[in-house]
């Protein structure tokens, strides 16, 4: 496709566990801008189709205000097969506060999982959505929760259901900096805290030279010329289940922590990626969330098995994706408004990187399963260029992010998630405690038991 | 000796356990009330120093520091958040329950996931509100049918037809608490599957609700 002959840096920032309905979901409401275009809601508070049940009484979608929430949202896989309720071969999607009590025990009129954002609350996705490309059937390739999804994301396949306090095995060859490498690939990771990849015991990549704290990511991009820029960047935020955080607030948008501050490092990442417009017209910004959260979201997912790959730590495959995430895909060569409707997965950014580098959608065998089986690349949201990139660079919307997080250490990991990362900066401090002081020195903070 | 290793041994575990509190059952019953009646409140917390807050939202007397096992019984005059906390050094726990003390707010959708079938070819569900959940002298004074198509709702043997967009006060005498079931029959040109399209998989009436004797 020639437009990817245009572009120089395919920039990907994946957050946590956001649907596209809690997100996007009011672009199409009356009130929020009425776009017929946009598969959101409508008529929220009253539609019957998004009525979820809990002991017989029903609950609606309502406008929450962006803040930090009491309880993380369940989202491991038994939770998720009971948010979406299927009843025959039909995924209702009526089951979100009936696992928020089951997770949480409180049993509440305004269940968090059927809050739905405001513009004003996501004023930086929002932005993207109008003056850039929005994909709304963009989902979470598994029905589960972290570890798997960007297990999928990274490597087209996952090895896992669940997510836990071990090292994520992957299949040799298929992991994407390996794949990367492999095909000569320049690629840089910005991390703001300790890095996802770190759970992966990639540690001799993260100790490496390619990943950077996101503090370097402007005096690399203007220092660099065009020609030596990555060819792929990652940008990771600051992720709430992280054991220590000094440098910066969590910005992953992972509940209980709020979305307003992932919104102003989205703000942050554009501001630096269109700062210089030839730089800028070579790029392309793809911003995704890992899987929905435990958000309600009213799109069924897509009937697309992930069989149980040779190797796997769990018995039982998945009978299809899980529920739509937020999605936005940004370069001046989109025409603003855009609206991408094909069906889409985390394995659409590898289809897009292998179609670029490899001449090939099939990044591997899974990412091929995949794509015939109906997922599109991320090169398909660009099948309809413009002749050539806009000259206008539109300003995003100004720093008004109300909500706001509590720097604070984690006294004691608690969930499987933060148990984790822990376990995973111990073992890289054990493995090279010195570069990974050098790399990540919040983990100094780390206590030792 | 043995004194000393125990005392050691208490004042490092003690931290432990008291830093990780747990909360491990709040209920509130019933959810539904009328003005003058009494909920129940149950919890049961452990893992911290017998340090377990009962809030309500507006305030409420009776609620405050409490055991950390206990229950309690009180009567909100207005719709109610209860909140259980129980503090701790490493891990803190806190569980919310709402109760609505009609007529404050007294509409309530009521409903379930739909199936297709039966001998009259229809889309229906069946659920039951509890009289734990709901007292029993809440009552459905109007039910309205939310679709385009028509409902039939019965409950108790009592079956009554509603229009589309229409209403009944036919359950104005019953209470809200037991099973219903609400069907709407399938189109003579209509597959079922289409049928359950049309309502997206599930049934739900909107209840008017008021207290009866």
């Amino acid at each position: 496709m020639a437009i990817l002959d245009q572009i120089q840096t395919i920039v990907i920032v994946m957050m946590e566990n956001r649907s596209f309905d809690h997100v996007l979901g009011h672009l199409s409401m009356a009130r929020f801008g009425n776009r017929k275009d946009v598969e959101g809601l409508i008529d929220p508070e009253t539609n019957p189709d998004y009525t979820n049940f809990l002991d017989g009484v029903g609950y609606q979608p309502f406008q929450l205000k962006d803040g930090p929430l009491l309880h993380d949202l369940p989202h491991g896989r038994p939770f998720v097969a009971t948010q979406l309720a299927k009843t025959g071969a039909r995924f209702t999607m009526s089951g979100f506060a009936d696992a928020y009590y089951q997770a949480t025990g409180s049993k509440v009129n305004d269940p968090p999982p059927l809050g739905f954002l405001a513009p004003g609350d996501v004023s930086m996705s929002n932005f993207l959505a109008t003056q850039y490309a929005l994909c709304d059937n963009w989902f979470a390739p598994l029905p589960t929760d972290t570890q798997p999804n960007r297990s999928v994301a990274y490597s087209g396949y996952s090895l896992i259901d669940d997510t836990k306090p071990r090292p994520i095995p992957t299949i040799k060859g298929s992991f994407i900096f390996e794949w990367l490498n492999a095909h000569n690939v320049s690629w840089r990771v910005y991390h703001c805290g300790i890095s996802f990849f770190t759970l992966f015991d990639k540690f001799d990549e993260v100790l490496g030279p390619n990943f950077r704290s996101f503090r370097h990511l402007p005096g690399d991009f203007e220092s660099e010329p065009l020609s030596e820029m990555p060819n792929v960047i990652f940008i990771e935020p600051e992720y709430t289940d992280s054991p220590v955080h000094f440098g910066w607030t969590p910005n992953d948008n992972h509940p209980p922590t709020p979305i307003g501050p992932g919104e102003h490092f989205l703000r942050d990442i554009y501001n630096l990626l269109t700062k210089d417009p030839a730089k800028w017209s070579r790029t392309l910004l793809i911003t995704t969330h890992d899987e929905h959260g435990g958000y309600f979201d009213h799109v069924s997912p897509l009937a697309i098995p992930a069989p149980v790959p040779p190797g796997a730590l769990f018995p039982v495959g998945f009978e299809s994706t899980g529920p739509r995430v937020p999605a936005l895909i940004a370069s001046p060569w989109i025409s603003p408004g855009t609206v991408f409707k094909g069906a889409m997965d985390h394995t659409s950014i590898l289809q897009l990187l292998s179609e670029k580098f490899a001449d090939t959608p099939d990044y591997n065998d899974e990412v091929k399963r995949r794509r015939e089986l109906g997922i599109q690349s991320v090169s398909q949201a660009l099948a309809q260029p413009l002749p050539q990139p806009r000259a206008d660079i539109p300003p995003p919307p100004p720093d008004i992010i109300s909500s706001s997080v509590e720097l604070t250490t984690m006294a004691a990991p608690q969930t499987d998630s933060q148990l984790a990362f822990t376990a995973a900066a111990k073992k890289l401090l054990m493995y090279d405690r010195k570069r990974a002081l050098e790399n990540y020195p919040e983990l100094a903070h780390l206590p030792d038991k | 000796m043995h004194d000393r290793l125990l005392i050691l041994a208490t004042v490092l575990i003690t931290p432990f356990i008291v830093g990780c509190a747990q909360i491990k059952s709040f209920s509130v019953a019933p959810s539904t009330i009328c003005p003058g009646e009494t909920i129940k409140i149950d919890w049961q917390a452990s893992g911290n120093n017998g340090n377990v807050i009962l809030d309500a939202i507006p305030p409420l007397a009776g609620t405050g520091e409490v055991a950390t096992e206990g229950s309690r019984s009180l009567a909100p005059t207005q719709s109610t958040r209860f909140v259980i906390k129980a503090p701790g050094l490493l891990k803190s726990d806190q569980r919310e329950w709402d109760v609505l003390v009609i007529p404050s707010q007294s509409s309530r959708l009521l409903g379930g996931v739909a199936q297709c079938g039966g001998d009259r070819q229809s889309v229906l569900t069946s659920f039951t509100i509890q009289q734990k959940d709901t007292s029993s002298r809440v009552r459905a004074v109007l039910i309205t049918n939310r679709y385009h198509r028509p409902l039939s709702v019965s409950k108790e043997g009592v079956e009554i037809e509603i229009p589309p967009n229409g209403t009944t006060d036919g359950f104005k005498n019953a209470p809200v608490s037991g099973t219903w079931t609400v069907r709407t029959p399938v189109g003579p040109d209509e597959a079922c599957e289409s049928a359950l399209e049309a309502v997206a998989g599930r049934l739900t009436i909107k209840t008017q609700m008021s207290c009866g004797e």
